[in-house]
């Protein structure tokens, strides 16, 4: 495992493409790219100039998960959703939420899932 | 969906045009700087998320108990104060002010760990390139019930499946054809559906799961062999409506084309349901009890007498049996591994079921290729629930063998397994 830190956009090609040339596209397939830091919008930018880079078939995994906010996010809806269908028997979907502390990370992946979007 | 912000709406106006242009959603933002603007704000709001800074308290039991249409409150702050009073660090449901269900910061925890442990450990393990940041929706959807949970069974004999419950934590609710004293011991509950000789009968088998999960609302059910020939038996059950239960076994014969296309890919493959259009060969070729299970419904085709009308003839292929172990959702499946078989052959049985074991030690390539087969399979005829399908081979060739409906006794070599399916949902 290699970190490299203080990475900008900019340098998510050169990197992405010097890990995945650099070994047989067999191979290549069991590197992964692990995007952490603490602003969500640029791990998702960065994680579409990770895409934007690949060229078949040379390919390699990427995950993002800035300050862990994705993960935690992703466990807070999913530890509703549950609550909200067990004991209340409702969908998620369709309920009206509030959201506080939207500039705290974890806030953009309630908003980001695409079931979300019939909402509201 | 809004978004609050304790300073005023400018600050999370950016935010919410920010994630209104990158996902699409409708998102609005609004003043929660001060107790009044937060009670204002929760009118008519069902669902509140606290992702707010650590240690600072945002909503108090006050405004909770003013927001009449508040059902569920969660929070990620696990410094004190808690970001939601009254919010204990575990909580999964615990009522809060007002009546209002609470999700506590460790609790949310919890499941954050092991979704992000999981998703590395599938970076890790995967034979194909993931991109993985929640954009898109996620096909990972094998879940485990929570510890402690009822699992109702209907098999022929429940006592390996009980068992297997128990080994992992589960209550088993079984309903089967021996009522013996092991099974009596490791179910939570069980009754008698039908006799050994003539299998379940349809009536006293739903009657029997629907008074279990009546007193103990299980998690899900698991069945095993003993339906094989009973396609619709799985059909009406008002109480198992809710797990959308294992169906689909009736479309394995109404629609064989369709459900055979995705095989057609395998040469190998012949299945006669009449024994004069491989009588040529009879040699070559096997006679199997539709419906049959365990083995001992396979013969060599030779043995097959007229008259005896509810079989099909299928052709010998060399190798052992590799069973797939399929978790089918009606459209598509997860494939959660493979494992190899062996035959234990009695004089009068020579195909009888031996032994099974896990890994199948088959190439990633194969493996793929086995599993897309049998995802095909299980789609086209809208299977839900656990399934085996068999292929029978050696080296790269390989074929279909048997699509087995219910779950047999390989599913225990997946018991705790955190390797993820070799294929999911595509």
């Amino acid at each position: 495992m290699t970190p490299y830190t203080g990475v900008t956009l900019e340098e998510i090609t050169p990197l992405v493409q010097d890990a995945m040339f650099s070994r047989s596209p067999r191979d290549a397939v069991r590197t992964g790219v692990f995007i952490a830091g603490k602003d969500a919008g640029l791990a998702l930018d960065m994680m579409e100039r990770v895409r934007a880079s690949l060229l078949k078939p040379f390919e390699i995994s990427a995950f993002a998960d800035p300050a862990g906010s994705f993960t935690t996010a992703a466990a807070m809806v999913a530890c509703v959703e549950k609550l909200l269908k067990q004991k209340k028997n409702r969908e998620l979907a369709k309920t009206k939420i509030l959201i506080f502390g939207a500039l705290a990370l974890s806030a953009m992946r309630p908003a980001s899932s695409p079931r979300w979007k019939a909402l509201t | 969906m809004i978004l609050a912000g304790y300073d005023g709406a400018k600050r999370v106006q950016g935010k919410a045009d920010d994630i209104k242009k990158r996902f699409g959603v409708d998102v609005r933002a609004v003043d929660g700087s001060t107790e009044e603007k937060k009670i204002e704000a929760l009118q008519g709001v069902e669902v509140v998320f606290c992702a707010a800074a650590a240690g600072v308290q945002v909503l108090s039991s006050a405004s909770l108990a003013s927001a009449k249409s508040l059902l569920v409150a969660a929070d990620v702050n696990a410094v004190p104060p808690a970001g939601i009073e009254g919010l204990e660090l575990f909580a999964n449901g615990a009522e809060l002010a007002g009546g209002v269900l609470g999700v506590g910061p460790l609790a949310i925890g919890d499941v954050k760990y092991k979704t992000e442990a999981g998703l590395f450990q599938r970076m890790a393990t995967s034979t194909k390139a993931l991109s993985l940041d929640f954009a898109t929706p996620s096909s990972w959807r094998v879940r485990s019930p929570e510890a402690g949970a009822a699992i109702l069974i209907a098999a022929s004999s429940g006592r390996a499946l009980a068992a297997a419950a128990r080994r992992s934590g589960y209550r088993p609710l079984v309903a089967d054809l021996f009522d013996d004293e092991d099974t009596r011991a490791l179910a939570a509950t069980n009754r008698l559906a039908g006799h050994p000789q003539s299998g379940f009968d349809g009536e006293a088998l739903i009657a029997a799961l629907d008074a279990m999960a009546e007193l103990e609302a299980p998690a899900g059910l698991v069945y095993g062999a003993g339906f094989e020939d009973r396609i619709d038996s799985s059909k009406a059950s008002p109480a198992l409506d809710c797990f959308r239960q294992p169906t689909g076994h009736g479309a394995v014969r109404e629609k064989p084309g369709r459900i055979g296309a995705p095989l057609r890919r395998f040469p190998a493959f012949r299945i006669q349901t009449s024994a004069s259009r491989c009588r040529k060969a009879l040699k070559n070729w096997l006679v199997k009890s539709i419906g049959g299970a365990g083995g001992s419904h396979v013969a060599p085709a030779a043995a097959w007498q007229a008259g005896c009308e509810s079989v099909y003839f299928q052709r010998i292929a060399p190798g052992d049996p590799i069973s797939l172990l399929l978790l089918a959702y009606g459209t598509n499946a997860d494939v959660l591994g493979a494992s190899r078989q062996w035959p234990a052959p009695a004089p009068d049985e020579p195909f009888r079921f031996g032994g099974s074991l896990r890994p199948a030690r088959l190439s990633p390539k194969m493996e793929v290729l086995l599993a897309k087969a049998a995802k095909a399979v299980a789609g086209a005829a809208g299977l839900r629930g656990l399934k085996q399908h068999r292929f029978s081979g050696r080296w790269r060739r390989f074929h279909p063998d048997r699509n087995q409906p219910s779950t047999g006794r390989d599913a225990r070599h997946f018991r705790g397994s955190r390797r993820p399916p070799i294929s999911s949902p595509s």
